[in-house]
Protein backbone atom coordinates (compact mmCIF):
# COMPACT_ATOMS: atom_id res chain seq x y z
CA UNK A 1 0.00 0.00 0.00
CA UNK A 2 1.47 3.48 -1.05
CA UNK A 3 0.89 6.98 0.15
CA UNK A 4 1.09 10.02 -2.03
CA UNK A 5 3.45 12.20 -0.85
CA UNK A 6 2.81 15.16 0.84
CA UNK A 7 4.46 16.97 -2.23
CA UNK A 8 2.21 15.10 -4.29
CA UNK A 9 -0.31 16.03 -2.79
CA UNK A 10 -0.02 19.79 -2.89
CA UNK A 11 0.53 19.36 -6.82
CA UNK A 12 -2.02 17.57 -6.72
CA UNK A 13 -4.39 20.25 -5.57
CA UNK A 14 -2.63 23.01 -7.36
CA UNK A 15 -3.16 20.65 -10.34
CA UNK A 16 -6.92 20.67 -9.36
CA UNK A 17 -7.04 23.82 -8.97
CA UNK A 18 -5.45 24.85 -12.03
CA UNK A 19 -7.53 22.88 -13.62
CA UNK A 20 -11.12 24.68 -12.34
CA UNK A 21 -9.00 27.43 -13.28
CA UNK A 22 -9.22 26.54 -16.81
CA UNK A 23 -12.63 26.02 -16.76
CA UNK A 24 -13.41 29.03 -15.34
CA UNK A 25 -11.52 30.83 -17.61
CA UNK A 26 -12.88 29.12 -20.75
CA UNK A 27 -16.52 29.83 -19.48
CA UNK A 28 -15.76 33.41 -19.38
CA UNK A 29 -14.77 33.44 -22.96
CA UNK A 30 -17.89 31.24 -23.62
CA UNK A 31 -20.34 34.07 -22.39
CA UNK A 32 -18.26 36.67 -23.74
CA UNK A 33 -18.34 35.66 -27.22
CA UNK A 34 -22.26 34.89 -26.07
CA UNK A 35 -22.97 38.35 -25.36
CA UNK A 36 -21.16 39.45 -28.55
CA UNK A 37 -24.08 37.09 -30.17
CA UNK A 38 -26.60 38.85 -28.26
CA UNK A 39 -25.33 42.14 -29.27
CA UNK A 40 -25.72 41.35 -32.69
CA UNK A 41 -29.47 39.79 -32.56
CA UNK A 42 -30.25 42.75 -30.78
CA UNK A 43 -29.04 44.98 -33.58
CA UNK A 44 -30.99 42.55 -36.09
CA UNK A 45 -33.53 43.29 -33.15
CA UNK A 46 -33.70 46.95 -34.31
CA UNK A 47 -33.22 46.63 -38.17
CA UNK A 48 -29.54 48.16 -38.04
CA UNK A 49 -27.64 45.69 -39.66
CA UNK A 50 -28.80 46.44 -43.36
CA UNK A 51 -30.00 49.70 -43.08
CA UNK A 52 -28.47 53.47 -42.51
CA UNK A 53 -29.33 55.88 -39.59
CA UNK A 54 -30.18 59.78 -40.49
CA UNK A 55 -27.29 60.77 -37.60
CA UNK A 56 -24.71 58.86 -39.59
CA UNK A 57 -25.87 58.42 -43.64
CA UNK A 58 -23.56 61.03 -44.54
CA UNK A 59 -20.31 59.83 -43.02
CA UNK A 60 -21.31 56.22 -44.42
CA UNK A 61 -21.86 58.02 -47.89
CA UNK A 62 -18.54 59.70 -47.96
CA UNK A 63 -17.27 55.82 -47.08
CA UNK A 64 -19.14 53.84 -49.39
CA UNK A 65 -17.86 56.33 -52.11
CA UNK A 66 -13.85 56.06 -50.75
CA UNK A 67 -14.20 52.24 -50.97
CA UNK A 68 -15.77 52.47 -53.89
CA UNK A 69 -13.15 54.51 -55.57
CA UNK A 70 -10.63 52.50 -53.91
CA UNK A 71 -12.02 48.92 -55.49
CA UNK A 72 -12.79 50.55 -58.47
CA UNK A 73 -9.68 52.51 -59.40
CA UNK A 74 -7.20 51.46 -56.82
CA UNK A 75 -7.43 55.21 -55.69
CA UNK A 76 -6.62 55.24 -51.70
CA UNK A 77 -5.78 57.76 -49.17
CA UNK A 78 -8.99 58.76 -48.26
CA UNK A 79 -10.18 60.20 -51.65
CA UNK A 80 -13.53 60.04 -52.97
CA UNK A 81 -14.15 59.88 -56.44
CA UNK A 82 -16.90 62.86 -56.96
CA UNK A 83 -18.47 60.93 -59.83
CA UNK A 84 -19.19 57.73 -57.76
CA UNK A 85 -20.14 59.99 -55.01
CA UNK A 86 -23.00 61.75 -57.14
CA UNK A 87 -23.67 57.92 -58.56
CA UNK A 88 -25.27 56.84 -55.01
CA UNK A 89 -26.73 60.32 -54.42
CA UNK A 90 -28.84 59.89 -57.55
CA UNK A 91 -29.81 56.20 -56.74
CA UNK A 92 -31.40 57.36 -53.41
CA UNK A 93 -28.81 57.97 -50.59
CA UNK A 94 -30.11 61.29 -50.25
CA UNK A 95 -31.32 64.21 -48.24
CA UNK A 96 -33.93 64.40 -51.12
CA UNK A 97 -34.62 61.26 -53.22
CA UNK A 98 -35.11 61.91 -57.03
CA UNK A 99 -39.76 61.67 -57.00
CA UNK A 100 -39.41 58.55 -59.21
CA UNK A 101 -37.79 56.39 -56.70
CA UNK A 102 -40.76 56.57 -55.35
CA UNK A 103 -39.47 56.89 -51.61
CA UNK A 104 -38.99 60.31 -49.33
CA UNK A 105 -36.39 60.86 -46.49
CA UNK A 106 -35.53 58.92 -44.06
CA UNK A 107 -37.37 55.93 -44.95
CA UNK A 108 -34.92 55.69 -47.96
CA UNK A 109 -32.14 55.11 -45.53
CA UNK A 110 -34.53 51.65 -44.40
CA UNK A 111 -35.45 50.58 -48.10
CA UNK A 112 -32.28 47.63 -47.95
CA UNK A 113 -33.74 47.11 -51.75
CA UNK A 114 -32.96 50.66 -52.82
CA UNK A 115 -29.75 51.25 -50.97
CA UNK A 116 -28.57 47.73 -52.56
CA UNK A 117 -29.53 48.80 -55.60
CA UNK A 118 -27.16 52.42 -55.20
CA UNK A 119 -24.29 50.20 -54.29
CA UNK A 120 -24.77 48.04 -57.45
CA UNK A 121 -25.04 51.55 -59.39
CA UNK A 122 -22.12 52.94 -57.74
CA UNK A 123 -19.66 49.75 -59.13
CA UNK A 124 -20.97 49.27 -62.04
CA UNK A 125 -21.51 52.66 -63.69
CA UNK A 126 -19.37 53.31 -66.56
CA UNK A 127 -16.82 55.27 -65.58
CA UNK A 128 -13.17 56.43 -66.90
CA UNK A 129 -10.28 56.29 -64.24
CA UNK A 130 -10.10 59.66 -62.06
CA UNK A 131 -8.37 62.39 -64.28
CA UNK A 132 -5.03 63.10 -62.56
CA UNK A 133 -4.30 66.60 -61.17
CA UNK A 134 -4.53 69.17 -63.51
CA UNK A 135 -1.86 72.59 -64.40
CA UNK A 136 -3.24 73.90 -60.92
CA UNK A 137 -2.34 70.72 -59.08
CA UNK A 138 -5.88 70.06 -58.65
CA UNK A 139 -8.08 66.94 -59.03
CA UNK A 140 -11.13 67.55 -60.66
CA UNK A 141 -12.75 64.39 -59.84
CA UNK A 142 -11.30 63.81 -56.33
CA UNK A 143 -12.68 65.38 -52.93
CA UNK A 144 -11.49 64.66 -49.20
CA UNK A 145 -13.70 63.68 -46.17
CA UNK A 146 -14.00 67.15 -45.71
CA UNK A 147 -12.91 66.72 -41.70
CA UNK A 148 -14.83 63.83 -41.22
CA UNK A 149 -13.64 59.79 -40.15
CA UNK A 150 -11.18 59.63 -42.91
CA UNK A 151 -10.69 55.67 -41.36
CA UNK A 152 -14.36 55.13 -42.01
CA UNK A 153 -13.33 54.83 -45.62
CA UNK A 154 -10.73 51.95 -44.75
CA UNK A 155 -12.90 50.45 -42.25
CA UNK A 156 -15.52 50.22 -45.56
CA UNK A 157 -13.04 48.67 -47.71
CA UNK A 158 -12.05 45.78 -45.79
CA UNK A 159 -15.18 45.21 -45.39
CA UNK A 160 -16.99 45.01 -48.92
CA UNK A 161 -13.34 42.93 -49.48
CA UNK A 162 -14.74 39.98 -46.93
CA UNK A 163 -18.13 40.38 -46.90
CA UNK A 164 -19.13 41.98 -50.56
CA UNK A 165 -20.27 45.36 -51.52
CA UNK A 166 -23.71 45.64 -49.09
CA UNK A 167 -24.36 47.55 -46.34
CA UNK A 168 -24.59 44.82 -43.26
CA UNK A 169 -20.39 44.12 -44.04
CA UNK A 170 -19.84 46.69 -41.91
CA UNK A 171 -21.82 45.63 -38.86
CA UNK A 172 -20.46 41.79 -39.88
CA UNK A 173 -16.38 43.62 -39.88
CA UNK A 174 -17.17 44.65 -36.57
CA UNK A 175 -17.92 41.87 -35.00
CA UNK A 176 -15.22 40.34 -36.57
CA UNK A 177 -12.68 42.14 -35.02
CA UNK A 178 -13.66 42.27 -31.78
CA UNK A 179 -14.00 38.48 -32.05
CA UNK A 180 -10.33 38.52 -33.13
CA UNK A 181 -9.27 41.37 -30.28
CA UNK A 182 -11.20 38.85 -27.86
CA UNK A 183 -9.47 35.94 -28.69
CA UNK A 184 -5.98 37.84 -28.48
CA UNK A 185 -7.40 38.96 -24.92
CA UNK A 186 -7.82 34.82 -24.40
CA UNK A 187 -4.41 34.14 -25.28
CA UNK A 188 -2.80 36.63 -23.16
CA UNK A 189 -4.95 36.27 -20.29
CA UNK A 190 -6.68 33.06 -20.47
CA UNK A 191 -4.76 31.91 -17.08
CA UNK A 192 -6.59 34.53 -14.83
CA UNK A 193 -9.72 33.78 -14.07
CA UNK A 194 -10.31 37.80 -12.42
CA UNK A 195 -9.08 38.90 -16.33
CA UNK A 196 -11.43 36.67 -18.06
CA UNK A 197 -14.13 38.13 -15.81
CA UNK A 198 -12.98 41.84 -16.56
CA UNK A 199 -13.35 40.57 -20.66
CA UNK A 200 -16.97 39.55 -19.82
CA UNK A 201 -17.58 43.05 -18.21
CA UNK A 202 -16.72 44.63 -21.15
CA UNK A 203 -18.69 42.67 -23.69
CA UNK A 204 -21.20 43.53 -21.42
CA UNK A 205 -20.86 46.51 -21.12
CA UNK A 206 -21.11 46.98 -25.31
CA UNK A 207 -24.15 44.87 -25.48
CA UNK A 208 -25.48 47.50 -23.08
CA UNK A 209 -25.16 50.29 -25.35
CA UNK A 210 -26.72 48.36 -28.04
CA UNK A 211 -29.39 48.32 -25.52
CA UNK A 212 -29.53 52.33 -25.65
CA UNK A 213 -32.08 54.13 -26.57
CA UNK A 214 -30.33 56.02 -29.02
CA UNK A 215 -28.65 53.41 -30.79
CA UNK A 216 -31.84 53.37 -33.18
CA UNK A 217 -33.27 54.48 -36.21
CA UNK A 218 -35.39 56.38 -34.01
CA UNK A 219 -35.34 57.02 -30.22
CA UNK A 220 -38.57 55.20 -28.88
CA UNK A 221 -38.53 56.44 -24.93
CA UNK A 222 -39.87 59.67 -23.49
CA UNK A 223 -36.68 60.75 -22.91
CA UNK A 224 -34.98 60.57 -26.42
CA UNK A 225 -37.56 60.27 -29.44
CA UNK A 226 -34.51 62.13 -31.76
CA UNK A 227 -32.97 60.51 -34.57
CA UNK A 228 -30.23 58.09 -33.30
CA UNK A 229 -27.13 56.11 -34.26
CA UNK A 230 -26.14 52.62 -34.93
CA UNK A 231 -22.75 50.18 -35.25
CA UNK A 232 -21.96 51.38 -38.12
CA UNK A 233 -21.59 55.25 -36.97
CA UNK A 234 -17.92 55.70 -36.62
CA UNK A 235 -19.11 57.20 -32.98
CA UNK A 236 -19.60 53.45 -32.25
CA UNK A 237 -16.70 51.54 -34.63
CA UNK A 238 -14.48 53.07 -32.16
CA UNK A 239 -15.37 50.84 -29.28
CA UNK A 240 -12.99 48.26 -31.47
CA UNK A 241 -10.75 50.05 -28.95
CA UNK A 242 -12.02 48.65 -25.82
CA UNK A 243 -10.72 45.01 -25.31
CA UNK A 244 -7.21 46.30 -26.92
CA UNK A 245 -7.17 49.19 -24.08
CA UNK A 246 -8.29 46.53 -21.27
CA UNK A 247 -5.58 43.95 -22.10
CA UNK A 248 -3.12 46.61 -21.58
CA UNK A 249 -4.82 47.81 -18.15
CA UNK A 250 -5.46 44.12 -17.20
CA UNK A 251 -1.46 43.45 -18.01
CA UNK A 252 -0.65 46.27 -15.61
CA UNK A 253 -2.41 44.87 -12.65
CA UNK A 254 -1.39 41.33 -13.16
CA UNK A 255 2.44 42.40 -11.41
CA UNK A 256 3.10 38.78 -10.76
CA UNK A 257 2.80 37.68 -14.40
CA UNK A 258 5.50 37.19 -16.72
CA UNK A 259 5.78 38.12 -19.90
CA UNK A 260 6.99 35.54 -23.13
CA UNK A 261 7.62 36.57 -26.78
CA UNK A 262 3.55 35.89 -27.39
CA UNK A 263 2.44 38.02 -25.23
CA UNK A 264 4.48 41.10 -26.81
CA UNK A 265 3.14 40.08 -30.87
CA UNK A 266 -0.51 39.59 -29.24
CA UNK A 267 0.29 43.57 -27.63
CA UNK A 268 1.19 44.50 -30.95
CA UNK A 269 -1.97 43.30 -32.70
CA UNK A 270 -4.00 44.95 -29.71
CA UNK A 271 -2.11 48.14 -30.37
CA UNK A 272 -3.10 47.69 -34.53
CA UNK A 273 -6.70 47.35 -33.49
CA UNK A 274 -6.46 50.35 -31.15
CA UNK A 275 -4.42 52.52 -34.11
CA UNK A 276 -7.44 51.35 -36.36
CA UNK A 277 -10.04 52.36 -34.06
CA UNK A 278 -8.06 55.81 -33.77
CA UNK A 279 -8.07 56.35 -37.12
CA UNK A 280 -11.44 55.52 -37.56
CA UNK A 281 -12.27 58.93 -35.62
CA UNK A 282 -10.00 61.03 -37.43
CA UNK A 283 -7.43 60.99 -34.46
CA UNK A 284 -5.49 61.78 -37.71
CA UNK A 285 -1.99 62.89 -38.94
CA UNK A 286 -1.99 66.31 -37.49
CA UNK A 287 1.51 67.36 -38.03
CA UNK A 288 1.26 67.08 -41.82
CA UNK A 289 -1.71 69.29 -42.05
CA UNK A 290 -1.44 71.94 -39.93
CA UNK A 291 -3.52 74.71 -41.55
CA UNK A 292 -1.51 76.98 -43.50
CA UNK A 293 -2.09 80.72 -44.64
CA UNK B 1 6.35 57.63 -15.87
CA UNK B 2 4.47 55.82 -13.38
CA UNK B 3 5.49 52.93 -13.66
CA UNK B 4 9.33 54.83 -12.73
CA UNK B 5 7.70 56.25 -10.01
CA UNK B 6 5.62 53.12 -7.91
CA UNK B 7 9.28 51.63 -8.52
CA UNK B 8 11.39 54.17 -6.85
CA UNK B 9 8.79 54.92 -3.96
CA UNK B 10 8.88 51.19 -3.28
CA UNK B 11 12.37 51.42 -3.39
CA UNK B 12 13.21 49.67 -6.65
CA UNK B 13 16.13 50.02 -9.49
CA UNK B 14 14.65 51.12 -11.96
CA UNK B 15 16.41 48.58 -14.27
CA UNK B 16 13.79 46.44 -13.54
CA UNK B 17 11.66 48.42 -15.61
CA UNK B 18 13.65 47.35 -18.69
CA UNK B 19 12.97 43.39 -17.43
CA UNK B 20 11.06 42.70 -20.75
CA UNK B 21 9.65 39.28 -18.85
CA UNK B 22 7.84 41.76 -16.21
CA UNK B 23 3.94 42.83 -16.77
CA UNK B 24 5.16 46.22 -15.71
CA UNK B 25 7.93 46.51 -18.14
CA UNK B 26 8.72 50.05 -20.20
CA UNK B 27 8.78 47.81 -23.31
CA UNK B 28 4.80 47.13 -23.18
CA UNK B 29 4.12 51.26 -23.48
CA UNK B 30 7.21 51.55 -25.66
CA UNK B 31 5.88 48.76 -28.22
CA UNK B 32 2.18 49.95 -27.98
CA UNK B 33 3.30 53.49 -28.62
CA UNK B 34 5.81 52.15 -31.67
CA UNK B 35 2.74 50.56 -33.23
CA UNK B 36 0.32 54.05 -32.94
CA UNK B 37 3.02 55.87 -34.25
CA UNK B 38 3.86 53.65 -37.02
CA UNK B 39 -0.16 53.51 -37.81
CA UNK B 40 -0.49 57.66 -37.82
CA UNK B 41 2.72 57.83 -40.11
CA UNK B 42 1.29 55.32 -42.51
CA UNK B 43 -1.38 56.85 -42.32
CA UNK B 44 -0.07 60.37 -43.13
CA UNK B 45 2.27 58.56 -45.69
CA UNK B 46 -0.86 56.89 -47.62
CA UNK B 47 -2.43 60.23 -47.83
CA UNK B 48 -3.90 61.50 -51.03
CA UNK B 49 -2.46 64.51 -52.38
CA UNK B 50 -5.53 65.95 -53.08
CA UNK B 51 -5.90 66.95 -49.32
CA UNK B 52 -3.28 69.43 -49.61
CA UNK B 53 -4.41 70.76 -53.28
CA UNK B 54 -7.85 71.55 -51.95
CA UNK B 55 -7.34 72.81 -48.50
CA UNK B 56 -8.84 69.69 -46.88
CA UNK B 57 -8.04 68.02 -43.35
CA UNK B 58 -8.24 64.23 -43.26
CA UNK B 59 -9.53 64.87 -39.41
CA UNK B 60 -11.92 66.28 -37.18
CA UNK B 61 -10.82 69.98 -36.51
CA UNK B 62 -10.49 70.89 -33.34
CA UNK B 63 -10.76 74.74 -32.81
CA UNK B 64 -14.11 74.35 -35.03
CA UNK B 65 -15.94 71.82 -32.57
CA UNK B 66 -14.60 74.64 -29.44
CA UNK B 67 -16.39 77.38 -31.06
CA UNK B 68 -19.55 75.29 -31.78
CA UNK B 69 -19.48 74.29 -28.48
CA UNK B 70 -20.11 77.72 -27.13
CA UNK B 71 -23.70 77.23 -28.36
CA UNK B 72 -24.63 74.93 -25.72
CA UNK B 73 -24.44 78.33 -23.51
CA UNK B 74 -28.45 79.32 -23.55
CA UNK B 75 -27.23 82.73 -23.86
CA UNK B 76 -25.47 82.27 -27.15
CA UNK B 77 -28.79 83.10 -29.61
CA UNK B 78 -29.25 86.47 -27.66
CA UNK B 79 -25.85 87.42 -26.87
CA UNK B 80 -23.93 86.36 -29.96
CA UNK B 81 -26.34 84.67 -32.54
CA UNK B 82 -26.81 88.07 -34.70
CA UNK B 83 -22.98 88.47 -34.38
CA UNK B 84 -23.20 85.26 -36.70
CA UNK B 85 -26.27 86.08 -38.82
CA UNK B 86 -27.91 83.82 -36.63
CA UNK B 87 -26.15 80.60 -37.92
CA UNK B 88 -26.67 77.38 -35.80
CA UNK B 89 -24.90 74.29 -35.32
CA UNK B 90 -22.12 73.12 -37.55
CA UNK B 91 -23.12 76.04 -39.74
CA UNK B 92 -22.31 79.17 -37.01
CA UNK B 93 -18.17 78.21 -37.43
CA UNK B 94 -18.38 78.00 -41.44
CA UNK B 95 -19.68 81.65 -41.03
CA UNK B 96 -17.68 82.74 -38.44
CA UNK B 97 -14.54 82.11 -40.97
CA UNK B 98 -16.69 83.25 -44.19
CA UNK B 99 -16.99 86.64 -42.21
CA UNK B 100 -13.58 86.73 -41.05
CA UNK B 101 -12.24 86.30 -44.50
CA UNK B 102 -14.87 88.62 -46.26
CA UNK B 103 -12.83 91.50 -43.80
CA UNK B 104 -9.80 90.88 -45.58
CA UNK B 105 -8.67 92.61 -48.31
CA UNK B 106 -10.27 91.23 -51.83
CA UNK B 107 -6.47 90.11 -53.11
CA UNK B 108 -5.90 87.89 -49.68
CA UNK B 109 -9.30 86.09 -49.66
CA UNK B 110 -8.84 83.96 -52.65
CA UNK B 111 -6.13 81.97 -50.57
CA UNK B 112 -8.68 80.77 -47.73
CA UNK B 113 -11.62 79.46 -50.34
CA UNK B 114 -12.92 77.23 -52.43
CA UNK B 115 -13.76 77.16 -56.04
CA UNK B 116 -17.89 76.86 -54.03
CA UNK B 117 -16.82 80.34 -52.02
CA UNK B 118 -16.70 78.43 -49.04
CA UNK B 119 -13.68 78.53 -46.38
CA UNK B 120 -11.41 75.69 -46.69
CA UNK B 121 -10.95 73.64 -44.01
CA UNK B 122 -7.74 74.84 -43.18
CA UNK B 123 -9.17 78.13 -43.54
CA UNK B 124 -11.81 77.19 -41.41
CA UNK B 125 -9.84 75.84 -38.55
CA UNK B 126 -7.50 79.27 -38.61
CA UNK B 127 -10.27 81.56 -38.24
CA UNK B 128 -12.27 79.66 -35.73
CA UNK B 129 -9.05 79.29 -33.61
CA UNK B 130 -8.93 82.90 -33.92
CA UNK B 131 -12.52 83.88 -32.87
CA UNK B 132 -12.57 81.45 -29.80
CA UNK B 133 -9.57 82.92 -28.65
CA UNK B 134 -11.54 86.65 -29.16
CA UNK B 135 -14.78 85.30 -27.00
CA UNK B 136 -12.03 84.33 -24.29
CA UNK B 137 -10.39 87.71 -24.45
CA UNK B 138 -13.64 89.54 -24.91
CA UNK B 139 -15.92 87.64 -22.67
CA UNK B 140 -14.10 85.05 -20.20
CA UNK B 141 -17.00 84.99 -18.10
CA UNK B 142 -19.29 83.32 -21.04
CA UNK B 143 -16.81 81.05 -22.12
CA UNK B 144 -16.47 79.83 -18.55
CA UNK B 145 -20.17 79.30 -17.60
CA UNK B 146 -19.97 77.58 -20.83
CA UNK B 147 -17.20 74.71 -19.74
CA UNK B 148 -17.42 74.66 -16.43
CA UNK B 149 -21.78 74.47 -16.04
CA UNK B 150 -23.27 74.48 -19.29
CA UNK B 151 -21.34 71.69 -20.65
CA UNK B 152 -21.25 69.56 -16.98
CA UNK B 153 -25.50 69.79 -17.26
CA UNK B 154 -25.20 68.39 -20.95
CA UNK B 155 -23.20 65.44 -19.55
CA UNK B 156 -25.20 64.70 -17.09
CA UNK B 157 -28.23 64.85 -18.87
CA UNK B 158 -26.58 62.48 -21.55
CA UNK B 159 -26.04 60.36 -18.32
CA UNK B 160 -29.32 60.16 -17.79
CA UNK B 161 -30.65 59.63 -20.81
CA UNK B 162 -28.36 56.95 -21.53
CA UNK B 163 -29.39 55.28 -18.27
CA UNK B 164 -33.03 56.43 -18.62
CA UNK B 165 -33.43 55.04 -22.05
CA UNK B 166 -32.08 51.48 -21.40
CA UNK B 167 -33.85 48.39 -23.33
CA UNK B 168 -37.05 50.65 -23.95
CA UNK B 169 -39.01 49.14 -26.70
CA UNK B 170 -37.12 46.03 -26.39
CA UNK B 171 -38.56 42.35 -25.89
CA UNK B 172 -37.56 41.52 -22.25
CA UNK B 173 -35.20 38.72 -22.88
CA UNK B 174 -33.01 41.71 -23.61
CA UNK B 175 -33.14 43.21 -19.99
CA UNK B 176 -32.38 39.85 -18.48
CA UNK B 177 -29.19 39.16 -20.26
CA UNK B 178 -27.01 42.08 -18.14
CA UNK B 179 -28.68 40.09 -15.06
CA UNK B 180 -27.49 36.74 -16.04
CA UNK B 181 -24.11 37.79 -17.29
CA UNK B 182 -23.59 39.22 -13.36
CA UNK B 183 -24.60 36.44 -12.23
CA UNK B 184 -21.84 34.48 -13.96
CA UNK B 185 -19.71 37.00 -12.62
CA UNK B 186 -20.71 36.97 -9.23
CA UNK B 187 -20.23 32.82 -8.99
CA UNK B 188 -16.83 32.91 -10.77
CA UNK B 189 -15.36 35.41 -8.30
CA UNK B 190 -16.99 34.33 -5.29
CA UNK B 191 -15.21 31.32 -6.05
CA UNK B 192 -11.71 32.66 -6.74
CA UNK B 193 -10.44 35.26 -4.74
CA UNK B 194 -7.32 36.25 -6.70
CA UNK B 195 -10.16 37.06 -9.34
CA UNK B 196 -11.82 39.47 -6.56
CA UNK B 197 -8.44 40.83 -6.10
CA UNK B 198 -7.57 40.99 -9.72
CA UNK B 199 -11.22 43.22 -10.50
CA UNK B 200 -10.22 45.62 -7.88
CA UNK B 201 -7.33 46.64 -9.15
CA UNK B 202 -9.01 46.96 -12.39
CA UNK B 203 -11.56 48.87 -11.29
CA UNK B 204 -9.39 51.04 -9.64
CA UNK B 205 -7.86 52.10 -12.84
CA UNK B 206 -10.92 51.92 -14.62
CA UNK B 207 -12.33 55.94 -13.70
CA UNK B 208 -9.46 57.43 -15.44
CA UNK B 209 -10.21 55.53 -18.75
CA UNK B 210 -14.19 57.30 -17.64
CA UNK B 211 -12.74 60.64 -17.69
CA UNK B 212 -10.20 60.39 -20.21
CA UNK B 213 -13.29 59.12 -22.85
CA UNK B 214 -15.50 62.32 -20.93
CA UNK B 215 -12.75 64.96 -22.33
CA UNK B 216 -12.83 64.95 -25.75
CA UNK B 217 -16.56 65.49 -25.26
CA UNK B 218 -16.24 67.78 -22.71
CA UNK B 219 -13.98 70.05 -24.89
CA UNK B 220 -16.46 69.98 -28.38
CA UNK B 221 -19.55 68.50 -28.02
CA UNK B 222 -22.10 66.66 -25.11
CA UNK B 223 -24.70 64.47 -26.39
CA UNK B 224 -25.71 60.58 -25.99
CA UNK B 225 -23.71 60.10 -29.07
CA UNK B 226 -20.98 61.21 -29.05
CA UNK B 227 -20.25 59.71 -25.21
CA UNK B 228 -20.35 56.20 -26.34
CA UNK B 229 -16.42 55.58 -25.23
CA UNK B 230 -17.31 56.79 -21.72
CA UNK B 231 -20.62 55.09 -21.24
CA UNK B 232 -18.52 51.74 -21.86
CA UNK B 233 -15.71 52.69 -19.13
CA UNK B 234 -18.72 53.81 -17.33
CA UNK B 235 -20.63 50.50 -17.57
CA UNK B 236 -17.53 48.67 -16.95
CA UNK B 237 -16.72 50.33 -13.82
CA UNK B 238 -20.38 49.81 -12.54
CA UNK B 239 -20.44 45.87 -13.26
CA UNK B 240 -17.24 45.44 -11.59
CA UNK B 241 -18.30 47.17 -9.08
CA UNK B 242 -21.58 45.16 -8.40
CA UNK B 243 -19.85 41.98 -9.16
CA UNK B 244 -17.18 42.96 -6.21
CA UNK B 245 -19.58 44.03 -3.75
CA UNK B 246 -22.05 40.79 -4.53
CA UNK B 247 -18.85 38.33 -4.72
CA UNK B 248 -17.37 39.51 -1.20
CA UNK B 249 -20.89 39.50 0.07
CA UNK B 250 -21.39 35.61 -1.44
CA UNK B 251 -18.12 34.87 0.60
CA UNK B 252 -18.62 36.45 3.84
CA UNK B 253 -21.97 34.65 3.89
CA UNK B 254 -20.58 31.68 2.92
CA UNK B 255 -17.52 32.08 5.87
CA UNK B 256 -14.63 31.46 3.22
CA UNK B 257 -11.81 33.48 3.65
CA UNK B 258 -11.60 36.25 1.79
CA UNK B 259 -8.03 35.87 1.08
CA UNK B 260 -6.96 32.84 -0.85
CA UNK B 261 -4.38 29.83 -0.05
CA UNK B 262 -1.43 30.85 -1.97
CA UNK B 263 -1.46 29.79 -5.59
CA UNK B 264 2.10 29.69 -7.51
CA UNK B 265 1.59 31.74 -10.73
CA UNK B 266 2.14 29.92 -14.45
CA UNK B 267 5.00 30.87 -16.04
Amino acid sequence: MTFPSAASEASAAVSGRDSKARLASCSALAVALLLLGAMFWTLFEKNLVSTMTQQGWTRELYAISAAVTKMRFGIGGSAVDRRIFTTLVVAGIAQNPAPELNVKFPNNLRDVKLLQSALQRAQTIDLPPPAPADAHGDYVDLMGFSGEDTGLGTFHYLAFRLFGVNISAVTYLYFVIVTISLVLYGIGHWRSVGAMAAVVAVTLALYVIVCADFVNFLGSSKLFSGAGIDLKDPRFLGTIAAIPLLHVIVMWTRPRYRLGPLDYVVIALQAAIFAFALQIRSFGPYWRYRPSG
Amino acid sequence: MTAGALALRRGRSLRSLWDWRRSRSALIPIAVLAVLYSAQLLAAATLHPLYRAQGDVPRHMFWQGLLTSLQLNPEWPVKYGPSVNNARGDMMPEEVARVAIMKLPPEERQQYLRGDGWPRRTALEKFTRLAFFDFVRSDPKFVAHTFFVDKPKWAWRSEYWFFGGLFSGLPIWNALIPAAAVLFLVVLVAWNADAQAMLQSTAGVVPFFIVVALLPNWLVILNPMVMIDHFVWTVVFLVLLLVIAAAAAVRLASGAKLTSAPVPWPR
